[in-house]
């Protein structure tokens, strides 16, 4: 049966439908309705919500905690983003070896994957306590240190600690996605540099990686926004601190919607959270893109 | 005639046997309780018993019970609300009441529950649960925080375990002892005492006693902060030497500050009723609590006034003010509290105060039991809502930052004059 064009147009308005509804509904009136709270002074303690204009904006971008929290963010997601990329991808390079066994390496890391962010901070604190976590007493077993490191009272390690989690967590992902995209490089390719007389990291430099790299810089954007949202790790292992030194985006916007009441104060912190996003995203593309070209 | 009537007669009867057939149905009402009570297994037996019995003395009632843990519940609570969706019944903490009544969610018990009922409980707490003049919340398990030692480390340091600190400046006294003891055989130091200092809204309600016990406090009655004058700023002085001289874990929580005093390595540590409950599980019950045990407890040291204020965390019942059914909850909240047989199982499965009507904590086998009662006695100087702002949390969690800064080497009277300007924003918001 051959549609006319309107029908066309009907019948495919209709199979998009109940697609269009679900994201209406759970993704595009929360985001405007969040936008738009950002604008208010809501909070459930008081009793009327009225509009304040930039009230919320300016009162975040004047506070420096506001700066301190997001610096840190960039600082802990960004340097964790780029570990685990790096990590990731040299680990899907051992595995790509084709030895024989790495299967089981594969499935095992890839177990990391599958642990729950909660279950995995609650490990990473015990990992790290200061009193009694096998960290510091391997250290101190080892003469590597005399006295125990508070890992999670001093910001420096503290903020190392996260990021260590966080690359923990998120390796297994970038090997498995590193792995499928270096399996997908054809192997003539690389037989034919290898006939040339490149050797392993020539081929590695000017065949492999420039074919993977927009998987992975797309992995790795995507994986950047995921930690944005994270909140399990900093919440669950420091609260934030010590002082706000492991306070996050996400972090803070939890505290200031469900520690102080103030709906509209969190809301404009995601909006300025999602602006962020969103101009790094488009930066970060646009260079890819560019190299594309 | 007769015929006639006899016929109206019959129908009238016919009538009124149809109109008066069908028996009513009892009103089926569903009572909605949210807390964390049920999710404790060792509590559930008493749980258990309060529900069947209120069910079996008021047929037609059921008692539907929402589970929240702990630290959740206020978060559900106010989504509920919000949502107009509250349950009629809320288990909370004492200092979530100035947000739940701030958001106008909570009814006023006055009317609702019985005078005698109310009268029988603490006047500390009932001071602290009032607002405006009405009362918003009920006291059900009375938690004043107080000193618990470590005999044995007491003893070690050459201090008598059978004469504990009494004043902050012996208390002060004491730490300083035990923290110079050396070393246990694994390697690990001695801590005086175990303070929560964790970058939490806890660790700065828990500093409070100790800013009263320098002669300070956060708020003054004329309603003016005075956290940055000088007996507060000589508290959180010591706050600063006590954890930076290695006399107290530094970044611990509530978990962690508990199992380092219950691994025998800090001489005091501040806590509640719950503390027999948890000597007993995270030791094995290998210590005892008791006058001549491994662990005992005093009221928390006195001030330089000789006052001994502390806080309370104490759990309340409140009633929701979209409830429906506000006089058969106030019925609830009083059985809960005041039948001897439902107090008294809570109180065997809890190990702890199990109501706050003072002539049940003073008679039967609790008025016998040594340490609930020191808890009875702490009950009158101590303060579950400390500060009655529903911002109580943010303000604590002000001090909770202020309390990292120092531990990472602020000047303490600057930083407190920054949580003072913080604490008055938040008191004007």
């Amino acid at each position: 049966m051959i549609l006319n064009k309107r029908a066309r147009f009907v019948f495919v308005s209709f199979l998009l439908l109940p697609s269009v509804l679900l994201v209406a509904v759970f993704i595009i009136y929360p985001l405007a309705n969040g936008v738009r709270l950002s604008f208010t002074n809501a909070s459930p303690l008081r009793p009327l919500t009225r509009y304040i204009g930039l009230e919320n904006y300016i009162k975040l971008l004047s506070d420096s905690t506001f700066w301190e929290v997001l610096y840190n963010s960039v600082l802990i997601i960004g340097v964790s983003t780029a570990l685990s990329l790096v990590v990731g991808f040299l680990l899907a390079l051992a595995l790509n070896t084709g030895l024989r066994g790495t299967w089981v390496f594969r499935t095992a890391i890839f177990q990391v994957w599958v642990v729950p962010w909660i279950a995995a901070t609650i490990l990473w604190g015990w990992l790290f306590n200061s009193e009694y976590g096998i960290i510091n007493y391997t250290l101190q077993q080892t003469g590597l240190t005399a006295e125990p490191l508070s890992w999670l009272a001093r910001p420096a390690l503290a903020q190392l600690v996260m990021i260590l989690g966080f690359v923990w967590r998120t390796i297994p992902f970038m090997m498995v996605v590193s792995l499928a995209a270096l399996q997908g490089i054809p192997q003539e390719l690389l037989e034919a540099a290898a006939i040339d007389g490149a050797s392993y990291l020539k081929r590695l430099r000017f065949v492999t990686i420039p074919l993977v790299r927009n998987v992975l810089l797309t992995v790795g954007l995507l994986q950047a926004v995921r930690m944005f949202q994270e909140i399990t790790m900093p919440w669950v292992l420091t609260q934030g601190g010590p002082v706000n030194a492991t306070t996050t985006l996400s972090l803070h916007a939890y505290k200031l919607a469900f520690q102080r009441w103030e709906f509209g104060l969190s809301s404009a912190v995601g909006t300025l959270w999602l602006v962020f996003l969103l101009v790094f995203a488009v930066i970060y593309m646009k260079l890819l893109v560019r190299e594309r070209e | 005639m007769i015929k006639r009537v006899s016929s109206v007669l019959l129908l009238c009867l016919i009538v009124s046997l149809l109109v008066a057939a069908p028996v009513p149905a009892q009103e089926e009402i569903t009572l909605r309780f949210m807390g964390w009570i049920g999710l404790f297994e060792f509590y559930v037996p008493a749980w258990e018993y309060m529900i069947e019995e209120f069910e079996a003395r008021h047929p037609g009632v059921t008692i539907e019970y929402i589970g929240t843990p702990f630290e959740e519940t206020l978060n559900q609570a106010t989504v509920a609300i919000l949502g107009n969706n509250a349950p009629d019944i809320i288990q909370a903490v004492a200092s979530w009441t100035p947000q739940l009544n701030a958001m106008g969610a909570l009814a006023s018990l006055d009317g609702l529950i019985d005078p005698e009922v109310i009268e029988n409980t603490p006047e500390a707490a009932r001071a602290a649960l009032t607002y405006d003049g009405s009362l918003k919340a009920l006291e059900w398990v009375p938690a004043p925080i107080v000193m618990v030692y470590n005999r044995n480390l007491l003893e070690e340091a050459g201090l008598d375990p059978d004469s504990p600190p009494q004043t902050w400046e012996e208390f002060v006294d004491a730490v300083e002892r035990i923290c110079a003891l050396p070393a246990r055989e694994d390697g690990s130091s001695v801590f005086g005492v175990s303070l929560r200092t964790a970058r939490h809204p806890n660790s700065g309600h828990w500093s409070l006693p100790v800013i009263w016990g320098f002669g300070g406090d956060l708020i003054n009655e004329a309603g003016e902060v005075v956290v940055d004058e000088e007996p507060a700023v000589n508290a959180f002085e010591w706050y600063k030497n006590v954890v930076t001289s290695g006399c107290s874990p530094e970044g611990f929580g509530v978990q962690e500050s508990r199992n380092v005093f219950m691994q025998g390595r800090a001489g005091f540590i501040f806590e509640g009723p719950w503390v027999r409950g948890l000597v007993n599980s995270l030791t094995e019950g290998e210590w005892t609590v008791a006058p001549d045990g491994d662990v005992w407890l005093a009221p928390m040291p006195a001030g330089p006034d000789g006052s001994r204020r502390m806080i309370s965390n104490s759990h309340v019942l409140v009633i929701s003010e979209q409830s429906p059914h506000k006089e058969l909850a106030a019925e609830f909240i009083q059985f809960i509290t005041t039948d001897l047989e439902a107090v008294n199982q809570y109180y065997e499965v809890s190990d702890q105060l199990s109501t706050a009507q003072l002539d049940l904590l003073t008679s039967g086998a609790m008025g016998e039991d040594e340490y609930v009662q020191i808890f009875v006695d702490a009950m009158a100087n101590a303060d579950p809502v400390p500060v009655q702002h529903p911002q109580w949390d943010a303000m604590a969690d002000v001090l909770s930052l202020s309390l990292q800064q120092l531990f990472q080497g602020a000047d303490t009277a600057e930083t407190l004059r920054n949580a003072a300007s913080e604490i008055e924003q938040l008191l004007a918001s």
